[in-house]
């Protein structure tokens, strides 16, 4: 067992269906099955014979039997039988310009003789004796019959029996439509489902070629193959061999060999493995028809007695055990292939062995009369071959969903991935940016270094030394802690505001010292930056550095205390520097001009400045800034 | 160390000759400090190391003749007990930081007063080293675990740089000043004394150089420039 989900439920009408299906389809059978109601004065209703082996009318003076109301039972060899009839005519076949016999049930051959003319003939009357299950029909002016009335039938058949089937003679025109409908109900119909079959065969050989490993296909085709020969066998009505008896064998063989294949096919549709019992099917199978083949080719009709009674039975119980198989899975998870399956299989069955009991009756072993008035089997091919394509048409719709759902999710990931590409691509583009413009930079502060720093400093050592310069030091001095400033904000700093200020800490700190003010260093740690560009640390340099510088210059404080905090929800980065001198009284500033300064470099890099000189002086500068996203 | 009484012997490797004079001007203000040698060239440096030992060495990094740090190299080679200070103009990270991986203990800026000099080069003899919110930063990142992997060197065997990592207590140090606590600041931060702050610094410059020899070692090996003794057997 493939799986069994115990909670599965079969839906509940299914069973009404399932039990159903077989009537309705038997019930339908036997409504196509029955005859157009015929005029029952057309009806031959007496006869005499003679048997007599022979290809020409036995003379009116042999040993006829006397006129007898038909029908009668006779047989004559067991493996063929010749019969010479004379019907009498009904009183009354029609004005009609054409006359017509008409056979709906032959099972045999028919030749028509008017006299000693043979008028027409259904096939060959010596072995391979003509085969037909279903109607013949012979046309003839009704001006023949005005010379003799002295009509003949040439009964022949393969089997031993001989009776005279139903006949009627009347207009032609009104039996043609019987014949038609019934040729087109025993013949054509037949016909067209062995075509389709054929077709499906087809279809399912090049499925097994394609996919070798799904070998339900080939086991289907096989039980099809099979079926289709003994569908085919029902159609020939010129039988290649002489042996009569291997002709019917073959029927034998071909309908154990379909129904032995469907038990390999249902086993590997359910994904059942039974060996033992397969290589014990195919064991029967070979005996069985090396038995038949032997007894036929002997021409010992024990052969007939073997098929009726031991082979068509079994075949029966092996149909039955498809359907208990099939109940099985299905009840333990009625999936739909399994639900269709089992009804197209318990509808073959039912059909099948209706056809066992019809042919067991037709030979009077029941006792009683089953409806219909031939084989039903052939006409269950066309709804397996129905609901197996129906199954087939799920499955690949589910292929296909599956395949379409695969290339979604394909698709998707495809999506995915280039989209990880594009941002890769984009990390990468990001890195050579700034792989340049670090470049840029370094060639900037090394230019700077060697050229401008290199010459303020000599400058510098200059003014020192000289007593008429010394007064331009300081300016030399502030010069090259621009420079610095200028270098230290181009510096790669990692978006960590923290070290911009420590850096800057460290390079003005020795300027306070000198001028007694004390840094107190109170910051908190902030998150590292993403957008924390050159031209933002600069300019927040020269805020910081302005503010110090006032203090520095006017307030006459002791101490610079620095703060930093971070407010998650606005996203903003929030510096403040505040001192204990003597703050800015309103109206009075005095640098009006550094404080615009600041101002406006705050708004250069979107921030806003908050300068209050109420309590000492406190800078508050106030930046929104993209945190950048921590790595796992 | 010298001895007390014994100035502080100091080399000048520096090129510009007015800068030259100018730090050594301040330097001979110094209490206790003396510049015995100048030099303009790396070479006429190394001669001057070969010739007498020093205590401190100042030294410029850009020279007519090549990059300063060689002749660091080869003054603490010579001189194990040597502290070098890197004569910049700017004190900009790029620059010192090489030197400082060189074996320098910091920098000072050639427009340094007197009194400025006179702190660093104090602090430096104290034993501690001068440790700028740059620099901590650059021995941070220095001594993060990823920096160096182990690697499959080209015969299978695989060789991972000896791990030389730092205390909690160093790290913190370093994490502090990178942040811009002063030592004072931060010995406060850790309910330490300023020269513990001292010694731990002094340890992670230990560390560096243990690290950076460990690692040039672990280049050269990785290269297949040495025989490490596992590739014999």
């Amino acid at each position: 067992m493939v799986d069994a989900p115990h909670n599965a439920q079969v839906p509940r009408g299914y069973w009404a269906l399932f039990f159903l299906a077989p009537v309705l389809f038997l019930a339908l059978l036997v409504w196509l099955d029955a005859e157009r109601p015929i005029d029952e004065r057309h009806r031959i209703t007496t006869a005499r014979w003679v048997l007599a082996d022979q290809l020409t009318p036995p003379p009116v003076n042999e040993r006829w039997s006397p006129w007898t109301p038909l029908p009668v039972q006779l047989s004559t060899y067991p493996e063929r039988s010749s019969i010479w009839y004379q019907l009498q005519l009904p009183d009354h076949v029609g004005e009609s310009d054409m006359l017509a016999l008409y056979s709906p049930h032959t099972r045999g051959n028919l030749t028509l003789f008017l006299d000693a003319v043979e008028i027409a003939s259904g096939g060959s009357r010596t072995p391979p004796v003509a085969q037909h299950q279903g109607p013949l029909y012979f046309e003839f002016p009704t001006g023949l019959l005005a010379s003799t009335d002295r009509m003949l039938i040439h009964r022949t058949a393969m089997d031993g029996r001989g009776s005279l089937p139903e006949l009627f003679v009347g207009p032609a025109d009104e039996l043609q439509g019987n014949y038609v409908r019934q040729r087109l109900f025993e013949f054509w119909a037949p016909l067209a489902i062995l075509i389709f079959m054929v077709v499906i065969i087809s279809i399912m050989v090049v499925l097994f070629a394609l996919r070798p490993g799904e070998s339900t296909y080939f086991w289907y085709a096989a039980t099809l193959t099979f079926w289709a020969g003994y569908q085919a066998w029902g159609l020939v009505t010129a039988p290649p061999f002489e042996n009569p008896a291997l002709w019917r064998a073959m029927s034998y063989i071909a309908i154990g060999a379909f129904v032995i294949m469907s038990v390999f096919f249902i086993h590997r549709f359910l994904g059942i493995r039974r060996p033992r019992i397969e290589r014990g099917l195919i064991v029967a199978l070979f005996l069985g028809s090396a038995l038949f083949i032997g007894l036929a080719l002997n021409r010992d009709m024990r052969y007939a007695r073997f098929g009726l009674y031991v082979w068509i039975p079994l075949i029966n119980l092996l149909g039955l055990y498809n359907v208990y198989r099939l109940l099985r899975s299905t009840l333990s998870s009625p999936i739909f292939e399994r639900l269709c399956l089992l009804l197209i299989t318990f509808v073959v069955v039912v059909v099948g062995i209706r056809d066992y009991v019809w042919d067991l009756s037709a030979i009077g072993a029941t006792g009683y009369a089953i409806p219909g008035t031939t084989y039903y089997v052939p006409y269950a091919a066309g709804a397996v071959l129905i609901g197996f394509s129906m199954i087939l048409m799920t499955r690949f719709a589910r292929a296909l969903e599956t395949a379409e759902s695969m290339n979604e999710q394909l698709s998707l990931k495809v999506a995915e991935k280039s989209e990880e590409l594009e941002a890769n691509y984009e990390r990468l583009r990001q890195a050579e940016r700034e792989r340049t413009l670090t470049d840029e930079r370094d060639r900037i502060m090394r230019d700077v270094h060697d050229g401008l720093g290199n010459q303020l400093v000599r400058l510098l050592s200059v003014a020192e030394n000289a007593p008429q310069l010394r007064e331009m030091a300081p300016g030399i001095r502030s010069a090259l802690r621009e420079v610095r400033l200028i270098v230290d904000s181009l510096a790669p700093n990692d978006g960590d505001l923290l070290a911009v200020l420590a850096n800057f800490r460290s390079r003005v700190e020795k300027d306070l010292i000198r001028a007694g003010i004390r840094f107190r260093w109170q910051v908190s740690d902030v998150p590292l930056i993403e957008d924390l560009s050159p031209e933002r640390v600069v300019n927040i340099l020269r805020i910081v550095q302005e503010s110090v510088t006032n203090t520095l210059k006017h307030s006459d404080a002791t101490e610079i205390r620095v703060e930093t905090a971070f407010d998650e929800r606005s996203q903003t980065l929030t510096l403040c520097l505040q001192d204990n001198g003597c703050g800015i009284t309103p109206g009075t500033e005095r640098n009006h001009g550094g404080l615009n300064n600041m101002r406006e470099r705050a708004a250069r890099i979107d921030a806003t400045l908050t300068i209050d000189g109420s309590d000492g002086t406190r800078v508050e500068l106030r930046l929104p800034v993209t945190p950048r996203q921590q790595p796992d | 160390m010298p001895a007390a009484e014994a100035p502080i012997r100091v080399l000048i490797v520096e090129d510009e000759a007015i800068t030259r004079d100018a730090i050594a001007r301040k330097v001979d203000q110094i209490d206790g400090f003396q510049v015995t040698a100048s030099a303009e060239t790396l070479s006429s440096a190394q001669l001057a190391l070969a010739a007498a030992p020093v205590d401190v060495l100042l030294c410029d990094l850009a020279l007519p003749d090549g990059d300063g740090t060689s002749v660091m190299s080869y003054a603490l080679a010579r001189y194990p007990d040597i502290r070098i200070l890197v004569i910049s103009i700017l004190g900009d990270e790029r620059r010192v930081l090489g030197a400082i991986e060189a074996g320098a203990h910091g920098y000072l800026l050639k427009d340094d007063s007197m009194e400025e000099m006179e702190a660093v080069l104090k602090q430096l003899l104290a034993g501690g080293s001068p440790l700028s919110p740059q620099i901590a930063r650059h021995l941070i990142r220095r001594f993060q675990p990823q920096a160096v992997t182990p690697t499959t060197v080209e015969d299978g065997h695989t060789v991972a740089a000896p791990e030389v990592s730092l205390s909690e207590r160093e790290a913190e140090v370093l994490r502090l000043a990178a942040k811009g606590f002063s030592y004072q600041e931060t010995a406060d931060l850790l309910g330490v004394s300023i020269n513990t702050i001292g010694t731990y610094t002094k340890r992670v410059y230990a560390k560096l150089a243990v690290r950076s020899r460990s690692e040039a070692v672990f280049e050269a090996s990785r290269l297949g420039l040495m025989d490490d003794g596992r590739r014999s057997s």
